[in-house]
């Protein structure tokens, strides 16, 4: 606990560094990573994150230094070569994009190794530490790294609120954007460079071979979220600047520990956790309202059944004993008495004895299903074509669905019938 | 002799691999075969510590399986999640990668695999691990034997079930309709591709093996119609690769694994460019002495 | 509601519902056909005329009621059932020729491990031969005009030796010669007690071609022998505009997660 108040109170200007630095590029990697997610980009980023790799090591070789701008300006180059590569590949013979991005990935990548393992062997001194770009060590990070890397994430952020509306309407419908004049081609080579250098900045945290995760895993989890490209893309940018801190932290408490997949390992969990949790698109939010609906389904099913007892006793307000419903209609005994007594605790049913009666509200609930019912039956059969004898099955489900106003055009649209095509009466004014 | 162990190991996991790449690109799935070579990574380093040996079956087999699981992940997010397919496969890969390698630095002590080894293999000390017979005598690297025997069942299984792989790979809808299932040969397709990554892992790394996967495939693509061609002309280009890559990597003196990625790439370009029949050079020359005009119907 | 049909119908489709994301796209579709007719389906784009082929094949599975076939669940009598997909929907870039593909109708008979026989490749060309493709026998598909390319789907159907056959829009993107030619051949196979179920865009051509229509859009509008029932009536209703509240009602089904049938799908036969 105390290494975690160490940490947060960022007395140590070394773990400032850090945490501001690790924070700063997960945080804008992902906010860069949510228009390439948009724009259904998510592999071309793992191919640049590969393929910075050789960039990178040109970069050292040529220069003899670690400096980050040397080093940026290598990984650049190639990034886009790998990117251009691509395209040409995709464009000019008939191998399919995504045959086009692993094979450049991967060769782009063996070719990286290749120069780091001769760099390595070469003795400079001054290598040791390029073999972080694989995996990521947030904690390596120096004042001079913070300086250009944060400037990178400045300008990314710039470019992003500058074109955020162009940006979103690009993924949204690029044709569109074309016919009133937007120049897509100049939009997206901005959209790709930016991709390209949110990689280049983002492989300091987590390396080469995870970067895909930090541009796509935070959108994805903010998806889930929201509908909106604004939201989502703040979203994104919290989720990732707290994988980054996460990540930070378990650096400084176990340096042997690899940074990269910690983050990664954050960002996913977030992500899960949000495709388990988020409200109306996630897994359980569903599984609550698919259960309400079920319980409505039961709730209808049995006031319906005491209306029907109701029509065919001419008094609606008559108990009846559990035993004369399940005569009418089939349930589980046990889901019967349960439903029932929620029905009571809803004021739709009262306890007579043993019997169960109708209450107002109950009665006028199950005459609108069962009018319903029968409405939809007569639409089925005289709008769509439906025989009689299988019309009944549909309107089963129908008749918990149907909002006010479609039951109202419903009604309308079959101008008020007076029977169904059984010849049943349906129902309109409260029958006492 | 060493070269010739470490060129022929190479050549045997980029026939094996070129054969199954075959299928994946035109399933248009190179793709998923790149998540499940990372993503087999956690199976190897569970599998290493509870049976505490590199290369028993129990592996290949859970390999095998986490390999699936991958497929059904990346296909539940996307259904379940709605999330697009390249975005599932990103989201899916990249987390079961960074618990492998989490995994290995928790256990460092315990697990015989580095991070660095992780991405590219150490197929330079192939022959350091030599099958011995109880009186000494040497039958060559235990790899080779595994990668031997990886090829011989990945032939096997194309040989047997060559009409569904090609029927589920051209037309999935056409052989559902003939009672092919389409979802039990995708499986059987990637449970293959998770076990020949396993074998193929420590010997070349997880980016190597999808160099494998696609490089051979895709240049065979480019010089064939004939799939059975492609077939063969990927194992071709596979060996070639692995000759080339090899010496190359002793002349810089520096990783195989990657000399052999780079020959993939430059062996494609090659393909790319000159390539009699779908090569770009070449192409416009067919297109104007191509065009045979269309028969009138005969009935 | 339709003629009666005395014999075994060659196909019986029963309170089919079919939803995409719980959307309902095909509606109650009840319909029995004959044998050995050439059946047209119609009706307007997004109307579920594909989807109703898919689902009949068991492509697609269905919310709720069921479908038979010479009164067998598909399943028994896949062997005489034959699908035509859209030509759209593979590869064309696959590295096949067309005797590949056509052999590809013989999978089915030969079964697992079997090699496709010298036999096969005799039926595989006598099917080439009346398509008029015997001379692309050995031609790469990438290298077939859009014709051609259906022609080769046609072959590969006959190869199967069905005795009824789905086919999806044969006539999308071919040229006329073509498609007289398809036509012909399909209403040979309608005279040897074959029948062909085709789905059709072109309303003009439809009291030439078809004996049998059924006419679509989300439910079924229609479905007999074309001269009493491809009426203006019944045209109309098919094409003239949608039902606004039926589809309003699929809608809501899906946003509100609604389960098909009150989540109980029904025992299928």
């Amino acid at each position: 606990m105390n290494s975690l108040i160490d940490f947060l109170s960022l007395a140590d200007p070394n773990i400032r560094f850090v945490v501001i630095g690790s924070i700063l590029l997960t945080a804008s990697s992902a906010i860069v990573g949510t228009f390439t997610f948009l724009h259904k980009k998510s592999l071309v980023g793992d191919a640049i994150a590969h393929a910075v790799l050789p960039g990178i090591c040109l970069g050292f070789i040529l220069s003899g230094t670690k400096n980050p701008a040397y080093l940026i300006v290598g990984a650049f180059i190639t990034g886009w070569l790998s990117l251009v590569s691509v395209e040409f590949i995709t464009r000019r013979t008939r191998i399919k994009e995504d045959t086009a991005i692993g094979l450049v990935l991967s060769v782009f990548f063996g070719v990286g190794i290749v120069m780091l393992t001769v760099i390595q062997k070469s003795g400079n001194a001054a290598q040791s530490g390029l073999d972080h770009f694989l995996f990521g060590k947030a904690a390596a990070l120096v004042g001079e790294d913070l300086m250009v890397f944060g400037t990178v994430a400045v300008v990314l952020l710039l470019c992003v609120f500058l074109l955020f509306k162009e940006f979103s309407l690009l993924a949204f419908d690029k044709a569109y954007a074309q016919s009133i004049g937007l120049p897509v081609r100049r939009i997206e080579l901005v959209l790709t460079s930016l991709i390209v250098l949110a990689v280049v900045i983002g492989i300091q945290a987590v390396g080469v071979v995870l970067m895909a995760a930090i541009l796509i895993t935070p959108a994805a989890a903010a998806r889930f979220w929201t509908h909106k490209v604004g939201v989502m893309v703040f979203l994104a940018s919290v989720f990732g600047a707290f994988s980054g801190l996460a990540g930070a932290y378990i650096s400084y408490i176990a340096p042997a520990m690899p940074t990269g997949p910690w983050i990664v390992i954050v960002i996913s969990t977030i992500a899960f956790i949000s495709f388990f949790l988020a409200p109306r698109r996630g897994v359980i939010s569903r599984l609550v309202r698919q259960r309400s609906i079920r319980r409505t389904i039961n709730n209808e099913n049995v006031l319906k059944t005491l209306y029907q007892l109701g029509e065919e006793s001419k008094n609606f307000l008559r108990p009846h004993a559990e035993a004369d419903i399940l005569h009418k209609r089939r349930y589980p005994a046990a889901l019967l008495a349960s439903v029932l007594h929620r029905l009571q605790r809803q004021g739709y049913v009262q306890r007579t004895g043993t019997a169960w009666q109708l209450t107002e509200e109950g009665m006028s609930r199950g005459q609108r299903v069962v009018k319903i019912h029968r409405l939809w039956e007569l639409y089925l059969t005289t709008h769509v074509n439906i025989a009689p004898d299988h019309v009944h099955d549909d309107a089963d489900t129908i008749e918990h669905l149907l909002t006010p106003e479609l039951e109202t055009e419903l009604e309308r649209l079959l101008n008020y019938p007076r029977v169904d095509p059984h010849q049943a009466e349906i129902p309109y004014k409260k029958p006492v | 002799m060493n070269d010739l162990y470490i060129i022929l190991t190479a050549s045997l996991v980029a026939c094996s691999c070129g054969l199954l790449g075959c299928f994946l690109i035109l399933r248009k799935m190179a793709m998923v075969g790149d998540a499940i070579s990372h993503a087999v990574l956690p199976g190897i380093v569970i599998a290493f510590l509870l049976s505490g040996s590199r290369d028993s079956l129990t592996m290949l087999l859970g390999a095998g399986l986490i390999g699936m699981l991958t497929t059904f992940l990346i296909e539940f997010l996307h259904k379940k999640a709605r999330l697009q397919t390249d975005a599932s496969i990103g989201v899916t890969f990249t987390w079961l990668f960074a618990i492998g390698v989490v995994l290995i630095s928790l256990f460092a002590g315990k697990v015989d695999l580095d991070q660095d080894c992780v991405l590219y293999g150490e197929i330079a000390y192939v022959p350091l691990d030599m099958l011995l017979s109880p009186t000494g005598l040497i039958f060559g690297p235990r790899a080779l034997y595994i990668m031997g025997a990886i090829f011989t069942l990945i032939v096997l299984f194309i040989a047997f079930g060559y009409k569904e792989l090609l029927l589920t790979t051209f037309d999935p809808a056409f052989a559902s309709a003939l009672g092919i299932s389409a979802t039990f040969w995708h499986y059987l397709l990637m449970g293959a591709v998770s076990a020949t990554t396993v074998a193929s892992f420590e010997s070349v790394g997880a980016i190597l093996v999808v160099a494998l996967l696609i490089g051979p495939a895709a240049t065979a693509y480019l010089l064939t119609d004939n799939f059975l061609v492609m077939l063969v002309l990927a194992c071709i280009a596979g060996v070639l690769v692995s000759f080339s890559g090899y010496y190359v990597a002793v002349w810089l003196d520096g990783s195989i694994a990657g000399a052999i990625a780079g020959m993939t790439g430059l062996l494609f370009a090659l393909a790319m460019l000159f390539s009699p029949t779908h090569g770009v050079l070449f192409k416009k020359l067919r297109m104007t002495s191509n065009e045979v005009p269309a028969p009138g119907p005969t009935t | 509601m339709q003629p009666d049909i005395t014999t075994t119908p060659a196909l019986e489709v029963h309170d089919l519902t079919v939803a995409f994301d719980r959307k309902p796209v095909l509606w109650n579709i009840d319909l029995k056909l004959p044998a050995g007719k050439l059946i047209g389906i119609i009706g307007p784009n997004g109307a579920g005329k594909s989807t109703l082929i898919k689902t009949v094949m068991g492509l697609l599975p269905l919310s709720s009621g069921y479908v038979r076939l010479y009164d067998q669940p598909i399943d028994n009598v896949r062997g005489r059932i034959s699908y035509v997909p859209q030509r759209e929907s593979v590869d064309w870039d696959f590295p096949a020729s067309v005797m590949d593909v056509v052999l590809m109708g013989r999978y089915g008979k030969l079964g697992l491990f079997r090699r496709v026989r010298q036999a096969d490749r005799d039926v595989a060309l006598d099917c080439l031969r009346k398509v008029g493709m015997e001379a692309y026998a050995n031609r790469q598909i990438s290298q077939l005009s859009g014709g051609q390319q259906q022609r080769t789907f046609l072959a590969r159907a006959l190869a199967q030796q069905a005795d009824i056959y789905f086919m999806d829009e044969p006539f999308a993107g071919v040229d006329a010669a073509t498609e007289k030619a398809i036509i012909g051949l399909l209403q040979a196979m309608t005279e040897a007690q074959k029948t062909v179920i085709v789905v059709h865009h072109d309303l003009q051509s439809v009291t030439r071609y078809f004996d049998w229509v059924i006419m679509l859009n989300t439910r079924l509008v229609a479905c007999g022998p074309t001269e009493t029932t491809f009426t203006q009536q019944n045209l109309q209703e098919t094409y003239g505009g949608k039902l606004t509240l039926l589809s309003d009602v699929g809608d809501l089904i899906r946003r509100e997660h609604f389960p098909n049938r009150e989540g109980i799908s029904k025992p299928a036969l």
